[in-house]
């Protein structure tokens, strides 16, 4: 056979060589990204989102017109259901796959149980470049957990306003946690506590204060913030995120946590009042047996900021995705969107601290960007936030581990229906990490029906306390028809009581 | 321009460090010790005492500060007085302001309230919170001015806040040997990192 390369086409071929080696930085620049056969996996989680609030899924405001859009190339999950109603346990579900009285991670500002320290999302995709962020100091808590397994663990406060607890530290960057507990009761000015300075809390109060009053115009209900930081802008956690990912070259995998729309509610000045004087009705609900009744007043108004602090999100949300989408880095990427729990304004109670276990406290939103998917599809089969593990290992190629208790979601999974399957969310604050359930709030949903499960309550004298609903006829949770339906209750009850007993036995 | 050896000797600027040490840290040590119990609780022994030795070593360093503000406060004082009457007016300044200080705490985190005709006096002003300012800096400067006075203008009065302010540097020294043990353990802590 003859060869026609010549050797004189040998030396000019070589003469590009030094090029080659420019190629990465140039593409790099260029905004061309090499295809990966690995895909990025980014999962963006607002905290403390209810599906309650959000138009996409029915609520009557419109609240995310910029995500409705972007839905049209998702697959939009319409009953999926957080495992708590609060954030330590809620996020330890999505991050390890398994329910709370699995991991462990019940009481607040904890971590899991050493046996998941080293089973969670991060150790699944020991070959990718792990990431993650949180405004929410509980979530941090989380990570420190899993630190080992993640290669860049953004600090807290590295994408919030300047506060001297950044100082604090970077100067004591291997003792951060104790460290800061001491600079906040040392120079933490408070109305409710006194703080070790004399002097220093003063004046520090002082500066911080003329760093927020820059966005007084722009922020008139003030500077977002989880109350240890001293504000941050979302805008500005998506600008850096998006910097830092265009950087990268090795697939990835970024669990991102940010705060609103948690409380305290707090829109930018373009959506503040967009909704105060609407035509929204309030569906008026029962008092609560676990809440004080409070005024119908408060909570229409609370309610009404909280809606404009999803529109917050919702913008911020629609421009990560538009700089993932023009730095090219979508299209190699599986974007999830969710919430570690919800929030609710009814029965007498503003926000998730509470032993209810109500649809607007536990159901959220779930969006998966899948690579190239350019339709959208709705799923209104009942899922988990631990299915998320098991589905996101799955659709990347890796074997779903044997630990996860989730099930992998549609449309990914080869068998279309799972009809006996229940969901769990439950709330068991007192629980510590050794000990057996002792009083839960626990939802279970099971087809048609929920079931809430309250046990060891003072409140309810330690009885149990069971109510039923049918949530496709009843959405809204008024009736209960426990006497209506005692066969479905018997049979629920027993479920969840066998759950119980089974997770009791490894702590009695 | 003097040197400031006219103005301070060595010894005159350690006590000087000692009196503004003094306060700082009897307030920060109060509440510290009364979080132990909380911390311990929520985590365990060895996090209780990082905190309280967090809270040793912000204090020295705030000492530092006050010390060197104190320090430029004190060229505005007269040559002729010896400079021992000069620390000690100094250190009176220093004490009544720390009082003034705790007072203000004391007042925000115990909920005292103004009454209201005194806040609808101020409302009455272009710039309420600059004439509260205002009409504070009236009221304390004589108050301080005046105890200080009465103090140092009789004998027995200075005699008196020179031997309190020789009992303090003593007591202080204490502090300070309890600031260098804050000190290690806070080393220690980020030499051995958080890891339990």
């Amino acid at each position: 056979m003859k060869n026609d390369f010549s050797r004189r086409d040998f030396l000019k071929i070589s003469g590009l060589l030094p090029f080659s080696f420019l190629a990465p930085n140039l593409a790099k620049n260029l905004g061309i990204r090499a295809p990966q056969t690995k895909k990025n996996v980014i999962i963006i989680v607002f905290d403390a989102w209810s599906a309650y609030n959000v138009s996409l899924y029915g609520y009557a405001r419109d609240t995310t017109p910029t995500i409705n859009k972007l839905a049209e190339r998702a697959v939009v999950y319409h009953n999926h259901y957080a495992a708590s109603n609060y954030t330590t346990p809620g996020t330890a579900s999505i991050l390890t796959g398994t329910l709370p009285w699995t991991h462990r991670a019940m009481q607040p500002n904890t971590t899991v149980s050493s046996e998941y320290l080293d089973r969670s999302i991060f150790s699944v995709f020991n070959d990718y470049h792990r990431m993650s962020y949180s405004h929410n100091e509980w979530v941090n808590t989380l990570f420190d957990g899993f630190r080992s397994n993640i290669d860049e663990w953004i600090p807290r406060l590295d994408l919030c306003l300047f506060s001297s607890y950044k100082v604090i530290q970077d100067i004591f960057k291997n003792d951060r946690d104790i460290s800061s507990v001491a600079w906040e009761r040392y120079a933490e000015f408070k109305k409710d506590d006194f703080s070790y300075s004399l002097f220093l809390s003063r004046l520090l109060s002082y500066f911080e204060g003329k760093e927020v009053e820059r966005y007084y115009d722009q922020f008139p209900r003030g500077l977002p913030t989880s109350y240890t930081d001293n504000g941050f802008l979302l805008e500005h956690a998506v600008d850096q995120l998006v910097s830092r990912l265009g950087e990268l070259t090795k697939p990835m995998l970024g669990y991102f946590h940010f705060l609103p729309p948690h409380e305290p509610y707090r829109p930018p000045v373009e959506f503040s009042g967009r909704f105060f004087r609407d035509a929204y009705q309030n569906i008026l609900k029962p008092a609560d047996i676990f809440m004080e009744p409070g005024g119908d007043f408060d909570i229409r108004k609370q309610r009404a900021i909280y809606d404009e602090y999803i529109l917050y999100v919702d913008r911020e949300f629609g421009r990560l995705y538009r700089e993932l989408e023009s730095s090219g880095i979508l299209e190699d990427t599986w974007l999830v969107l969710t919430s570690d729990h919800g929030e609710g304004f009814e029965r007498g109670y503003i926000g998730h601290q509470v032993n209810a276990i109500y649809e607007p406290l536990i159901r959220v939103p779930l969006m998966i960007f899948e690579p190239g998917r350019q339709s959208r599809l709705d799923v209104y089969e009942k899922t988990s936030a631990i299915d998320l593990l098991s589905t996101l290992a799955h659709v990347t190629g890796k074997d779903v581990p044997e630990w996860s208790e989730g099930e992998v979601l549609p449309p990914y999974r080869q068998q279309s229906e799972l009809p006996e399957r229940g969901i769990y969310s439950m709330r068991s604050y007192e629980t510590e990490k050794d000990s057996p359930v002792k009083s839960a709030s626990i939802g279970f949903v099971k087809g048609r029906y929920k079931l809430h499960y309250y046990f060891g309550y003072s409140i309810l004298n330690s009885q149990k306390l069971i109510k039923l609903y049918d949530i496709e006829s009843d959405p809204e949770e008024l009736s209960n028809i426990v006497d209506m339906e005692p066969e479905i209750a018997r049979q629920m009850v027993e479920q969840v009581e066998y759950s119980i007993e089974q997770v009791n036995k490894r702590y009695l | 321009m003097k040197p400031i050896t006219k103005y301070y000797s060595r010894s005159n600027l350690w006590t000087l460090f000692l009196l503004c040490a003094f306060p700082l840290h009897v307030w920060a040590m109060i509440f510290a010790f009364r979080d132990i119990s909380w911390v311990y609780a929520r985590t365990d022994a060895w996090d209780a005492i990082g905190v309280l030795s967090y809270a040793m070593v912000f204090a020295f360093v705030e000492s530092i500060w006050l010390s060197i503000a104190v320090f430029i406060l004190g060229f505005l004082i007269s040559l002729k007085w010896s400079s021992e009457l000069r620390v000690a007016a100094l250190g009176a300044v220093i004490f009544l302001v720390s009082i003034l200080a705790m007072l203000v705490q004391l007042y925000i985190t115990l909920g005292w309230s103004i009454p209201d005709s005194v806040i609808s006096f101020f409302v009455l002003f272009a710039h309420p919170g600059r004439t509260v300012y205002l009409v504070l800096l009236a009221i304390l400067s004589p108050i301080i001015a005046g105890t200080i006075y009465l103090v140092l203008g009789t004998r027995k009065g200075t005699q008196i806040l020179k031997d309190a302010i020789d009992k303090i540097s003593l007591l202080m020294m204490v502090y300070l040997v309890l600031d260098l043990v804050a000190l290690v353990v806070v080393i220690i802590r980020n030499i051995q990192g958080s890891v339990k």
